[in-house]
């Protein structure tokens, strides 16, 4: 459930529940933060790519997309 | 393309340097193999080159130009759909440590934006996203990298919305258990 509540709206009943859950459980909610980090994490890192991410383009295939642009263009 | 748009956005040929790795990027962290990650990109650029005249410069060119790898990617998983298995899904939240979870560490509490920064800390998150079972890593992706809805992904991955919810439920299981294996804990 922790991890379906980011997904789609719970029936309140379970909302309820889920949050009076986390309140009492110190380890559910341990638990919860951290997948909260998770997806914190992927969302920035996926916006983030271009700069960070250090794998490039390997210069051959960056050398035959130019080749097809050139012939594509003429 | 219009000539309000730089020359540099005009000039095909320099697409490829100047959005290439960028693109490659963008692929990568969806589709892990590099090899098929240029397939797509170099896909996007002959894309793009047939649609350029248009492209009117109201988003940027990058932003254009990922817009078509986005649905080139999309298109990937519906043509090449991966089997659902009963094992994936089965489990719980794995890994946890229920007996020693109040021990967490103030690396938990980084700012995403920092971690981010951090190379060795994306070296971890990619062998992370490596090691999830394909299907899961497809309904991760479209979820949390690209934000799309529950009914979007379950058309593209061709499941129920009570197997996506179990899919991406133990794909954040398993993230959680890797980094703090990998980062968070050690």
């Amino acid at each position: 459930m922790i991890s379906e509540q980011r997904d789609r709206r719970l029936p309140w009943r379970t909302r309820v529940a889920l949050r009076v859950h986390l309140f009492l459980c110190k380890l559910c909610k341990v638990y919860a933060t951290q997948i909260g980090v998770v997806s914190r994490v992927s969302r920035v890192a996926a916006s983030a790519a271009p700069e960070q991410c250090p794998e490039c383009l390997p210069v051959e295939r960056k050398q035959e997309i130019k080749d097809a642009l050139s012939k594509g263009s003429s | 393309m219009t000539n309000d748009q730089p020359a540099a956005e005009r000039d095909p040929s320099r697409w490829v340097d100047e959005h290439g790795d960028a693109l490659f990027r963008f692929a990568i962290l969806r589709v892990k193999d590099p090899e098929l990650a240029g397939d797509l990109v170099q896909d996007t650029f002959l894309s793009a080159l047939k649609a350029k005249e248009g492209f009117r410069g109201g988003s940027s060119l990058r932003t254009w130009l990922i817009g078509i790898l986005k649905h080139k990617i999309i298109d990937h998983y519906r043509k090449h759909r991966i089997e659902v298995l009963e094992s994936d899904l089965q489990g719980g939240a794995e890994g946890f440590d229920f007996e020693h979870a109040d021990r967490v560490t103030t690396r938990w509490s980084e700012a995403p934006s920092q971690l981010v920064e951090n190379r060795e800390f994306w070296g971890v998150l990619t062998s992370c996203l490596a090691g999830l079972p394909e299907a899961h890593r497809r309904a991760f992706s479209m979820r949390e990298f690209d934000g799309l809805d529950g009914e979007e992904i379950c058309k593209v991955l061709g499941v129920t919305p009570t197997n996506l919810w179990v899919m991406l439920h133990r794909a954040r299981a398993k993230l959680r258990k890797c980094l703090e294996s990998n980062w968070f804990e050690v």
